[in-house]
């Protein structure tokens, strides 16, 4: 059985934004490294009745190359970022209704498909689409000595022998995507997916998680906007989650005051964000990292 | 609608929604991507992004000295709901139309320079915006990327020897720029009420409800390289003379604007910083994170997969190669459809005249693994000997 030696692996510096474009219902610009990806999610929405599914949602993904128009590639990357998203999204809540996520690709420096599912899951975030589990993207290498090289650059990732790309839920630790290019060993995985284990608690603990926290404070801060005057509505809705509100109050009262949380908004979306947040809060429970 | 509505409000004051004055651009942000001729723009919230690509071709037959340009505006899904993959929206060709128009008809980059082995490589220089967010006044954002792209491009050094053509990367020689000559911007005015109200740069809710739209494309040096009037609006001589003297204001204003982003950007990459939409990205907002270079520990990973490795079954057999192009995994199975004997024998038989020729073979058939071919017809036709490839019957 062959031993792969334990090396210090890293990840390239990543960074996220939400919430920059106005169009889109939800939106979200993912950057490792190099590697830049921005995505915009337009849904629950009308589908057209040839695609219409009756008792879920039609999720489609389209992912558009920076030069050229979308081929093969593109087509086969589309697929796994849409069995992925079915994977966690709860479809059947928005039945007859479509669910467009749109990827742009803005850099390739090299874990393309990692940085489009990371983008992918914030957009969905962003969106407030309601998810059984948060999930995350990681790439990794086997250079041409064995070495594994995790989130490889452009350049790592043409000298490799092989490329596996995993997708993985935030609450079990389980894989909900692979993608393979290139010859490996079993073993090899083996390794691979300890070392994913490892990664995924960073990627999804800070992206994810940090995300999803920064996330939570302003749906929290927007609901307690609105609803300060709801006491009753307000607090069966914190009670479900009370030691973490308790904490949060001192962090909603500065954050109310930041200019992105004063947007007025409209009658009509004072009933969504109720709902998302019912729903985000449950959910919360399953995935709180 | 919404035009008419503020009117009915203020009617002493015309103002706009988003409170600029009639002749007031919005706020343009120009940022350049990590490799060369990629480019972000944002005017107010519109965003569009411009990627400069090159490639060797042939040229065209009627100019076989000019290097080709090719523009493309993709309206991505993302920019608004209406917008589709794969269609040709009427808005589409239109944005398309008037950039080439724009940046082609005009001239603005020298094309023979482009030109490598006269009449058989030419480069062929490929523009591609993508529109990201809507909100209006796409023409204006889309020129002005372009033509930052172009001017930020840089495109492979090349080297003639007789007939041969050598392209050096980046790494071998300092990529060349293009040589832009001007450049032409175009600035949009909508109308409303038959020509009476004139707003600069319209939003996206000014788009909807204007009556048309004038576009002039102009350079610094006030030639006018191209006009546009679409939604059948009258205008007046004056009206027109009028605009482009805005246009050409404005028009300065965008160019100092690009020429100042290109030096930054200049001298950011000599002084070796990291270019790109990764650095662009804001950091003080609530909306973004960004996370250092994180070592993951993984100290006792191997340890662990070793543990999964010797806990875990052992996986099925592996695959046999008999023959080149042929797998055989397993012994395959006993046919468990239930059906009577006789078929069973002779869909055996059959399977075996398949089997035989493809290699593999069924447990049931070991008996006969001779590997004859076993006749079971009865035609007249004279006896047609099959070539069988040389197999292994060996069960594993």
């Amino acid at each position: 059985m062959e031993e792969c030696e334990s090396i210090n692996v890293c990840l390239r510096e990543f960074g996220c934004e939400q919430s920059l474009l106005s169009r889109p219902d939800g939106s979200a610009s993912f950057v490792q490294g190099d590697t830049s990806v921005m995505a915009g999610v337009y849904g629950p929405a009308e589908v057209k009745v040839s695609k219409e599914i009756y008792d879920r949602a039609t999720l489609e993904v389209l992912i558009q190359p920076k030069v050229g128009l979308p081929g093969v590639r593109e087509r086969s990357q589309e697929q796994c970022v849409r069995e992925t998203c079915e994977a966690s999204l709860l479809l059947s809540l928005h039945p007859r209704s479509s669910l467009t996520l749109v990827l742009q690709v803005l850099h390739d420096d090299g874990s393309l498909l990692s940085c489009l599912l990371n983008a992918a899951c914030m957009t969905l975030l962003d969106a407030g689409l309601a998810m059984n589990c948060l999930f995350c993207g990681v790439t990794c290498a086997i250079d041409a000595d064995g070495q594994i090289v995790t989130d490889p650059t452009a350049a790592q990732e043409k000298e490799s022998r092989a490329l596996m790309t995993f997708a993985m839920d935030s609450t079990d630790r389980k894989v909900l995507m692979t993608s393979t290019k290139g010859s490996f060993s079993v073993q090899e995985v083996c390794v691979f997916f300890c070392f994913l284990l490892v990664e995924v608690l960073s990627m999804c603990g800070s992206a994810g998680g940090v995300g999803h926290h920064k996330i939570k404070y302003f749906i929290t801060v927007r609901v307690y906007r609105l609803y300060v005057f709801h006491s009753s509505t307000a607090a069966a809705v914190y009670s479900s989650e009370s030691e973490s509100i308790r904490e949060d109050l001192p962090v909603l009262q500065r954050l109310s005051e930041t200019p992105i949380l004063q947007k007025p908004l409209t009658e009509s979306q004072n009933f969504p964000f109720f709902a998302i947040l019912v729903f985000y809060q449950i959910h919360t429970k399953s995935y709180r990292l | 609608r919404y035009y008419d509505e503020y009117k009915n409000c203020h009617n002493t004051t015309l103002l706009r929604l988003d409170g600029r004055q009639t002749y007031d651009y919005r706020r343009i942000k120009i940022t350049f991507g990590t490799d060369f001729g990629c480019c972000f723009v944002e005017l107010g919230k519109t965003r569009v992004m411009a990627q400069v690509s090159c490639e060797l071709v042939a040229p065209k037959d009627s100019r076989p000295i000019e290097g080709i340009m090719f523009f493309n505006i993709e309206l991505s899904p993302m920019a608004a709901p209406s917008f589709e993959t794969g269609r040709q929206s009427e808005l589409s060709v239109k944005l398309n139309r008037q950039l080439e128009r724009c940046l082609r008809n005009s001239k603005c980059i020298d094309t023979e320079s482009l030109c490598v082995v006269s009449g058989e490589k030419v480069w062929q220089i490929r523009v591609d915006v993508h529109v990201l967010n809507h909100d209006g006044n796409l023409m204006d954002a889309s020129s002005i990327a372009a033509i930052a792209a172009l001017s930020h491009f840089r495109r492979p050094d090349v080297s003639v020897q007789g007939n041969d053509v050598t392209v050096y990367g980046p790494e071998e020689r300092e990529p060349i720029p293009l040589s832009v000559y001007h450049m032409p911007i175009s600035i949009s005015f909508s109308f409303f009420k038959q020509g009476t109200f004139l707003l600069v740069d319209p939003s996206e809710r000014e788009e909807r409800v204007m009556d048309g739209l004038l576009m002039i494309a102009m350079n610094k040096h006030r030639e006018i390289c191209s006009i546009q009037s679409s939604g059948g609006i009258m205008l007046l001589k004056e009206q027109v003379m009028r605009c482009s003297k805005i246009a050409s204001v404005k028009v300065s204003e965008i160019t100092e604007l690009i020429n100042q982003a290109l030096l930054n950007d200049k001298m950011a990459r000599k002084a070796g910083e990291r270019c790109g939409f990764a650095e662009s990205m804001p950091q003080e907002r609530i909306t973004a994170l960004k996370m250092d270079e994180t070592p993951v520990e993984v100290t006792d990973a191997a340890e662990t997969a070793n543990e999964i490795i010797s806990a875990a079954e052992d996986p099925a057999a592996s695959p046999v190669v008999p023959l080149p192009g042929v797998g055989q995994v397993g012994n395959g199975l006993k046919n468990s459809w239930g059906l009577d004997e006789e078929e069973e024998e002779e869909e055996e038989e059959e399977d075996e005249e398949e089997d035989e020729d493809k290699g593999m073979k069924t447990s049931q058939q070991s008996d006969r693994s001779e590997g004859n071919v076993v006749e079971i017809s009865d035609s007249e036709e004279d006896e047609v000997i099959v070539l069988n490839p040389e197999t292994s019957c060996t069960a594993k």
